[in-house]
Parts: C-alpha cells; sequence; structure tokens
C-alpha cells in the first residue's frame, strides 16, 4: 500500500515536526519571558511581530524566505525548519507567555530570597509551574508543524527524502490521481494527530499543578 | 550598622516618596493606615517592587541597589515572607523549607530541627501546601525564611492568618529568634499591639510619606500613633534585689520599684531589661500616694502635657516616670479636680501592665 517514498516522506514530517519542536522551545522561552514581564514600549511591537505568521498567507512569509534563504538554504531540510520555525513562532510564544504571566514575578522572587540564581529558579521554579504552558506550546507546535504546507512547498518545494513532507507528498498524490494513497496518509495523519493531542492534554490535566495552587 | 531606603515610586494615589535611615539590628514595624504604602516600602527594601522605582537601598554599608549597581536578590540572603505565603506548589512542606536550607551558606545557626519544632512544622512536613490552612502556610513560609539563615527578614503580615494564641506565640518567637541569633527584622502588622509588644524602632507612614522614625517608646508619643494607640512601653530592669516572692518579680525604673505578676515564659538572662506594655486607660492618678489601694504599683511621675483624647469627656495626660514617657487616660473633670498643669508631681497608679522579655538592651 504505502511505497518506501511514502515511509521517507513520512520520516521527513516526524524529524522535521521534532527539529521545529526543539529550536522553538529554546528560542521562544526568552522571548514569551521578555513578552511576559517587560514594561518596554517595544513590546506591542515585537508581539505584533510574533502573531504575524496567523495572519499573513503562508505564500507571503515562504515567498520572502526563499528570496532571503535562496544562497544556503533553499530546497533543503534547514530550509524548511527555519521556514516552520518562524512559521511556529506565535504557537510557541504565545501559550509560554501566558504561563509566565500565570505565574507572575512572585515565586521567583521568593526562590531568589532563597538563594536561587536565575537559571536555578528556572530548573526548579519556572519548569514545574510552568509546566502546562510548555506541554501546550510543544504540541501545538509538533501539531501545527505536521500540517504545513505552504511555507513549505514555497522555500522547499517536494525533493524526496529532503523536503517532502507529508502534506506536499498528499497535495503530490492528490495532483496525480493517486487517490487510495492519499486516502491512506490522510486518514493516517488524522488518527495519529487526535491520538497525540488525547495523550498529551490527558497527561497535563494530571500534573502536579492540579492540586491546586495558592501562589 | 543601618539600613538605609531613599526611594520614589509612583503608587496609585500619591507617591512613595521616602528616605529613612534604620537601625539594622532589633525589630522594625513599618506602620501606618492601610493604603499607606506600608507593603510597597518593604518590597522596595527586598527589592521585589512592581512598577519603576528609583530606589536606593544600602545595608551595612553594601549597595543593594544604586542607580547602577544592584545587588542581585539571590545574593541579598533576605528572609522574605509576603503577605500572600508563597509556597511552591509542587513541593511538600519539607521540601519547600529545605529549598532555602540547601542553599544557605554552610554555617547554619538556625538549626532544622528547631525551627521546625518552634513553628509546629512536624506533622506537615509531607503535605503539599494546597492542604494546609492559611495559617499553616504562614507558619511554613516564616520557617522556610528562617532556615534559608537570611541576614535580614523582611516580613509583610506573617502571622495574619493566626488565631490569637497562636499569634502570640509566634510574636514572641520572633522576638527571641531575633535576640538570639542578631537578625534584624523589617515588618508590617496591621496588630499594632503586636507591633508595640516587639518592636524597638517604628516607622510612621501616611500616603506615602515617613512622618516618623525612631525607637519605639517616643514613636508611640508621636501622632497619630499616640491617639489611634494610646499605649506606652517602659523598659525597666530586673532588681538586682534578692526576688523574695515566688509569683511576682520586683522591677526597677529609674530608681523606683514596681512588683509585677511572674510571667509565664523564663527569662533566660536574669540581668536583662524587660519591657512593660501600659495603655493609657489602666493608668490613674493622684497628687498623693494612697495608702489602702488594691493597685501596687505607685510611681512618682512629672506631668508633661495633655491634650483632649478622642472622647470629648476625656484628656490624655504625657507623663514622665523614671526618665521615660508614659500616657495615662483620664477624664476632663479630673484634670480640672485635681488642678494638674504642667511640671505637676503626680503619683501614678499602674492598674495592669503587659510585660514581655527583650534580649537585645541588655544594661
Amino acid at each position: 500500500m504505502l511505497q518506501a517514498s511514502d515511509w521517507q516522506a513520512i520520516w521527513v514530517t516526524l524529524q522535521l515536526a521534532a527539529v521545529t519542536t526543539a529550536v522553538l522551545l529554546v528560542l521562544a522561552t526568552p522571548l514569551a519571558w521578555w513578552l511576559a514581564f517587560s514594561r518596554s514600549r517595544w513590546r506591542a511591537v515585537v508581539q505584533a511581530l510574533v502573531a504575524m505568521p496567523l495572519v499573513l498567507p503562508p505564500t507571503v512569509l515562504g515567498f520572502y524566505l526563499l528570496l532571503i534563504l535562496s544562497n544556503n538554504f533553499a530546497f533543503t531540510f534547514t530550509g524548511i525548519v527555519i521556514g516552520s520555525v518562524i512559521y511556529s513562532l506565535p504557537f510557541a510564544v504565545q501559550p509560554l507567555s501566558e504561563a509566565f504571566r500565570a505565574m507572575g514575578r512572585r515565586p521567583l522572587d521568593i526562590a531568589a530570597s532563597l538563594g536561587a540564581d536565575r537559571w536555578d529558579q528556572f530548573k526548579t521554579v519556572v519548569v514545574p509551574l510552568c509546566r502546562g504552558g510548555f506541554v501546550v506550546a510543544a504540541t501545538l507546535v509538533f501539531a501545527h508543524t505536521l500540517g504545513e504546507f505552504g511555507v513549505i512547498l514555497m522555500i522547499g518545494g517536494s525533493i524526496p527524502g529532503e523536503t517532502q513532507v507529508l502534506s506536499v507528498l498528499i497535495y503530490d498524490h492528490t495532483e496525480a490521481l493517486n487517490y487510495q494513497t492519499a486516502h491512506t496518509l490522510s486518514l493516517g495523519m488524522i488518527i495519529v494527530s487526535l491520538l497525540v493531542l488525547i495523550v498529551i492534554y490527558g497527561r497535563w490535566s494530571k500534573s502536579p499543578l492540579a492540586r491546586g495552587s495558592n501562589l | 550598622m543601618t539600613l538605609r531606603v531613599r526611594c520614589t515610586l509612583p503608587l496609585r494615589h500619591f507617591a512613595l516618596a521616602v528616605d529613612v535611615t534604620i537601625p539594622s539590628q532589633g525589630i522594625t514595624a513599618i506602620v501606618g493606615p492601610s493604603g499607606s504604602g506600608k507593603t510597597s516600602l518593604l518590597q522596595v527594601i527586598a527589592g521585589v517592587q512592581s512598577g519603576a522605582a528609583a530606589a536606593e537601598v544600602s545595608f551595612n554599608g553594601s549597595l543593594w541597589q544604586g542607580q547602577r549597581c544592584e545587588v542581585p536578590l539571590h545574593q541579598r540572603r533576605l528572609g522574605l515572607v509576603l503577605q500572600h505565603p508563597s509556597l511552591f506548589p509542587q513541593l511538600t512542606v519539607a521540601e519547600n523549607l529545605r529549598y532555602g536550607w540547601q542553599r544557605a551558606p554552610k554555617q547554619r545557626p538556625l538549626q532544622w530541627h528547631e525551627v521546625v519544632q518552634a513553628c509546629g512544622l512536624h506533622d506537615l512536613l509531607q503535605q503539599y501546601p494546597a492542604q494546609l490552612s492559611g495559617g499553616q502556610q504562614q507558619r511554613v513560609a516564616f520557617a522556610r525564611a528562617l532556615l534559608a539563615q537570611p541576614q535580614l527578614l523582611i516580613l509583610d503580615e506573617p502571622f495574619s492568618a493566626l488565631d490569637d494564641e497562636a499569634r502570640q506565640y509566634f510574636v514572641n518567637y520572633l522576638r527571641r529568634v531575633s535576640g538570639r541569633y542578631n537578625l534584624p527584622v523589617v515588618w508590617v502588622s496591621h496588630q499594632l499591639t503586636d507591633v508595640a509588644q516587639i518592636s524597638d524602632t517604628l516607622v510612621q507612614l501616611h500616603e506615602g510619606q515617613v512622618i516618623g522614625c525612631g525607637p519605639l517608646v517616643t514613636e508611640l508619643q508621636r501622632e497619630p500613633l499616640r491617639s489611634k494607640l494610646a499605649l506606652s512601653v517602659l523598659e525597666v530592669r530586673r532588681s538586682s534585689l534578692p526576688q523574695t516572692q515566688d509569683h511576682s518579680w520586683q522591677l526597677q525604673l529609674g530608681g523606683q520599684q514596681l512588683v509585677v505578676p511572674r510571667p509565664q515564659w523564663q527569662q533566660e538572662d536574669a540581668d536583662a531589661t524587660v519591657r512593660l506594655r501600659v495603655f493609657a486607660r489602666d493608668v490613674s492618678l493622684t497628687r498623693e500616694l494612697v495608702a489602702d489601694s488594691s493597685v501596687q504599683n505607685q510611681l512618682m511621675a512629672e506631668v508633661i502635657t495633655s491634650y483632649p483624647a478622642q472622647h470629648p469627656a476625656e484628656r490624655v495626660v504625657q507623663l514622665r516616670v523614671g526618665g521615660q514617657p508614659l500616657l495615662a487616660l483620664i477624664t476632663s473633670s479630673s484634670w480640672q479636680r485635681l488642678d494638674l498643669r504642667e511640671g505637676t508631681a503626680v503619683v501614678v497608679h499602674l492598674k495592669a501592665v503587659a510585660l514581655h522579655e527583650t534580649f537585645r538592651e541588655r544594661l
């Protein structure tokens, strides 16, 4: 039913989603932190820039990325990672900055007064208290990247094993009137996405914070 | 050794504008009506204020916060207890306590078992904060601050959720800890009698301005606290005379003797001073010594001044006894009948006193 090229696309898709999620958690955390606590007047501007991918058509983003990346990364795996990271940025930043804002500065001040430096505070206070925000951010980014199409098509094309992801492959199959394979892949994607979301949301609601907090 | 605070911080209705130097030993209370900026001032001292403050805070000569430099909070070694006890919800009581304990310097004068026991936390160690009552959470937050071995304790309404008996216990414990470990405390409490019981220094705030800062004994005589509380504190020394009676103590106040019921607590140092808390309504005046009176303590005093009390029929008389100020609340007609005026020598009758131990001012 599924051929080697289909499995290859599945593998590329999973790799892309995993790498994008990892990169975004690292990049979005400080950015979300700044947005949650900064009193700078540039905050609104930065917030708007972060939210841009929500309103722009993926083709606009893809077009400019193609121009910018054309010398080095266009039509490479790195290129579509860069595109995905930018495209999914708001999905990582918003839940994180919401979680940071809900936590507030108070627990950090207390931790600092008890002798914890910044990194120590992050490990022992921010991560456990904002675990929900991190889980939501990671889930949304992962799921959003699985379903990405326009940006990847623009800057990655459809090179098997390099930039051909599932959504693009499904498009190719459909174009070729290969409905049976398109059907299998699409249904598989629906089921996998649903299962991932159910497992992660289920686990999140059992986190220690569900015990209640007085912070 | 002092704690110096200069700051301007815009608040909702006015600005906190403070330039105050307080001794960095003993217990300092910040008092004032609600909304006068007490909590904000505490937060500025701790360096955790929200909003842009132009603040300069130095503690014992080291600049904690200035225009250019700032000692990070985690290096200041503060014991911080804020109004809502911010326990870490994901950690048990024991883990909360250990958070500061583990990060404290190796030299730990405040011992784990002693603090856990004194705060009555032994049975709560395995519980999570959400399982505790408000009072229990406050006890944990207080113990956690102590176990971090702070060099300055900053407390904002630390015992507000405790019942009267427990609060009394913790106020005394705070006094004892502060004295024994030479740990300076800056605190805010709405319970002015608690404040008067253990504080050495008072800072009076009104709409963001310091309207009085000085030793407790003199600040209690300053408005608006004077009318509001009508309370005097006398520092007296336990008499070196052999204590003949079992159930009472003989005390000396500027060469005069007085006898008070022996307190429940054991005083650690027999030669220390104790603090007498006297409400103005428990003081009455006569022109002569009264021979047959149920009031045991009669002291010679001098009228300094007097002013109308809150009730129009009453008058507050400010006296000096053994070199210390004392307030008496009498009726206006008594004032006239006794023909009192500035400089009049009177006999003061203390109907009731509350006795509190102090550890610091050893003579």
